[in-house]
This record gives structure tokens, C-alpha cells and sequence, in this order.
């Protein structure tokens, strides 16, 4: 790939992916200023590589589970990740709005925390379907078979749900 | 799957989300034709898979403004190693000690420097024409460092970029001398011609860039004033004049 055209597929995989991989990331993590940093590393990672990888979409991907993972490592001395969602929670984009603020404000922690009840594998699962990542894409990324995805997602969306109506209750 | 089997949950799934390979698809979907519980299942799946939807929807979408430039700059600066660290704070002390001790001590560790602070293995993929090879200095920055150039140039540009590094770099592309105190570093350029390459760190509180006393390149803060906006890279380009 001469310099020109990585430096163009650079800028479109840029263009396309940078918002979307920090949804993802943000997703995961709950911390905005974390997930800022990890998706500007792994386009610098990229960047450095001067060559585009196979699977471009899925390699960002991996490149910022593994820098999530070796955050979470320190965050597990700190409680961080946590924590830093309920000030994060007003930045809450083009999120429907219930009638009443406060409910509405219950029912995003409530995701959140359905989410962090999850399994960090079941977690990625799910926000990267619901990014718009590909079977192949997410196997490749979190190192599972095609013919898996579906099922997984299945069971990791159960689960989900599950925590979420614990959380919130489901008669509101 | 034999005709007469109930796919498994994941192919279902995988079928409402268009994931499922050709052949699988025709053979689910023929099974699902003739199925009623598997048509109810298909259903439950949907209206499932819409509830996740519709929850992780509540999430905050909102991106920040990420800055292409600033990426592709970080990308280009010289990595930071331990064994730069090392070496600049080593610096630091023997440019202090150097008022006592004496330009050669000082400028025998600035040559070990410059060979940490730019192996051949670290060179960026699209050097810029400031870089030569020469002996250069590095030194962590305090609360004010100034770049003094003796003299104008009639010819040489300085190249400086802003990066997410602890050290200031000054990698010149002649060979020049330079007098490394506590409040920067004096450039020793009379008759030179030589263009420089500047890393300046991104958290150095003051940094000015000056010529025969005048200042060209002031950054305070994050505030920027240069003789000439930014490139496209995020690097500013002046003469030493």
C-alpha cells in the first residue's frame, strides 16, 4: 500500500469509525475521558503501522479491548469506571426522554448497571451488535467463532434484560 | 439440521440479523414456513432483540470532537521510553551542574541523548527535512523555557510540533552548540543554515522560540501565537529569521 492510499484509508476509516468505536468503548467502560484516549491510541496505533490490517473494523476493535483491559486493571484499584457514570449521565445524546427528568435519569443508570452486571465478554457482544459490527467482525474481534455470535448474543441479550428489570422493575 | 429439527436459538437470531450463510438461510426459513413454534420463536427473538435495542438506545451517544490532526501528529512524534526519561532528567541535573562544571561535560551527555531519544528504529515514516542526523538536545521543560537562537538565519526554517511527550526536543539539521541552563537553552547558530525540528510537549506551561532576543513562537498554555498558522499536520513552520 503506497503512503497516499493508507493515508486515505486512514482518513475514511476515520471519518467512518472513530464516533462508533468510542460508543463502543464509552459503552463498556462508563468513562468518557477513557474511552477518548483509548480510541485517539488505537488510531495512533494504526496510524504508526503504516499498513492497513485485514480486517480493519475488527482490528480497532481489539486494539481497544486490549488497552480497555489493561485500564480496567488499574481501575480495579480504583473504582473508577463505575463511578464516573453518573456524571456523565446529563451528556445523554439522542437518548429518549421520558416525561419526568428523574425517571428518565433512573432508567439510563439502570442500563448501565444492567450492563456492568454483565460479563466483560458478554458486554462487548452486545454494544458491538448494537454498533452495527458484523458476525464476523465481533468473532474476529473477541476471538469467537462465526457460527457462535448468534447464540451468544442471544444469551448475553437474556441476561441483560434480565438485570435491567431487577434494576428499574418492570411495572413502571 | 434435518427438516424435521428446530433450529437452535443463534441461527434464528443470526437470521433476523441477516447473518446467516446462504444455504442455512433457504433451509431455516423453509422449516419456519411450516413451524408454528418456530415462527413464535422467531417472533420472541425479534421483539427481544428490539427491547435490547430500544435499552442500550438510552446510552449517551455523543462523541467528542476527535481531531484527525492531533492523532496523526501523537503518531509522528518520537516515542517516549524510559530510557529518555532517564536520560532528560539526567540532564536536567547536569545542566545545572554544567554552570560549574563545564560545556564539554554537558555536551558529551546531550550526544548520549540524542542517540536515546532518536534510535534509527524510532524514526518516523515521513521525516522532515529538518531531520539530519546531527547531535541534538532534549531536556524536560519547567514552568518557562525558552529556545534562544543567537542569530537569524538567511536560511533554515524551524519546524515545530506540539506532542503528548514529557521532553522537549531540539534535533537541528546542521551541526550546531547550544548552552543548556535551567531556564532553556540557548542556540549557538551564527553562520549556520541549518533548519531544526522542535518537538514541544503538549502540557509545557510556557515555551517561547526566539531569534536575537525577538520571540517568534510563543506557547502559553494551550494558546499558540506563531509567524504562520499550523499545517495540516498541526506542525508550524517558520523561518530563523
Amino acid at each position: 500500500m503506497s503512503p497516499e492510499s493508507f493515508d486515505d484509508a486512514f482518513h475514511a476509516l476515520f471519518v467512518e469509525r472513530s464516533a462508533s468505536l468510542y460508543r463502543y468503548v464509552h459503552g463498556v467502560s462508563g468513562d468518557p475521558a477513557l474511552s477518548e484516549d483509548i480510541v485517539q491510541e488505537c488510531f495512533v496505533k494504526l496510524h504508526r503501522r503504516r499498513a492497513m490490517p485485514d480486517d480493519p473494523r475488527a482490528w480497532l476493535v481489539t486494539v481497544a479491548n486490549n488497552l480497555l483491559r489493561d485500564a480496567q486493571r488499574r481501575v480495579v484499584r480504583r473504582r473508577r469506571l463505575t463511578s464516573a457514570w453518573s456524571t456523565d449521565l446529563p451528556l445523554g445524546g439522542a437518548a429518549p426522554q421520558p416525561d419526568d427528568p428523574a425517571l428518565a435519569a433512573e432508567r439510563i443508570e439502570s442500563v448501565r448497571r444492567a450492563l456492568d452486571k454483565l460479563s466483560l465478554r458478554d458486554r462487548q457482544l452486545l454494544l458491538l451488535r448494537h454498533q452495527g459490527y458484523r458476525y464476523q467482525e465481533i468473532a474476529t474481534a473477541l476471538e469467537l467463532t462465526r457460527s457462535s455470535v448468534g447464540t451468544m448474543l442471544v444469551r448475553a441479550g437474556e441476561a441483560f434484560r434480565k438485570a435491567y428489570h431487577e434494576l428499574f422493575g418492570t411495572s413502571r | 439440521m434435518s427438516s424435521s429439527a428446530h433450529p437452535a436459538d443463534g441461527d434464528l437470531r443470526a437470521l433476523l440479523d441477516g447473518e446467516l450463510p446462504p444455504a442455512q438461510r433457504v433451509e431455516v426459513e423453509q422449516h419456519a414456513r411450516t413451524c408454528a413454534a418456530c415462527r413464535a420463536r422467531v417472533a420472541a427473538l425479534e421483539s427481544a432483540a428490539q427491547e435490547t435495542a430500544a435499552l442500550l438506545a438510552l446510552l449517551p451517544t455523543a462523541a467528542p470532537d476527535l481531531r484527525i490532526e492531533t492523532i496523526v501528529s501523537r503518531a509522528r512524534a518520537p516515542r517516549l521510553r524510559w530510557g529518555v526519561i532517564a536520560a532528560a532528567l539526567a540532564l536536567v541535573v547536569a545542566s545545572v551542574a554544567g554552570a560549574t562544571v563545564g560545556r564539554p561535560y554537558v555536551r558529551a551527555l546531550v550526544v548520549h541523548i540524542r542517540a536515546v531519544v532518536h534510535p534509527e528504529s524510532s524514526a518516523p515514516p515521513a521525516p522532515s527535512p529538518a531531520r539530519g542526523g546531527q547531535v541534538g538536545v532534549a531536556f524536560i521543560p519547567g514552568p518557562q523555557a525558552d529556545i534562544s537562537f543567537d542569530a537569524p538565519q538567511s536560511s533554515g526554517a524551524v519546524y515545530v510540533s506540539l506532542a503528548d511527550t514529557a521532553k522537549l526536543v531540539i534535533d537541528p539539521s546542521a551541526a550546531v552548540t547550544y548552552r543548556v541552563h535551567p531556564g532553556g537553552v540557548v542556540v549557538h547558530n551564527v553562520g549556520s543554515s541549518a533548519s531544526y525540528d522542535i518537538v514541544v510537549p503538549r502540557n509545557a506551561l510556557h515555551v517561547r522560540i526566539l531569534v536575537a532576543g525577538r520571540v517568534l513562537f510563543e506557547k502559553a498554555g494551550s494558546r499558540v501565537t506563531a509567524p504562520a498558522p499550523a499545517e495540516p499536520t498541526g506542525r508550524y513552520a517558520f523561518d530563523v529569521r
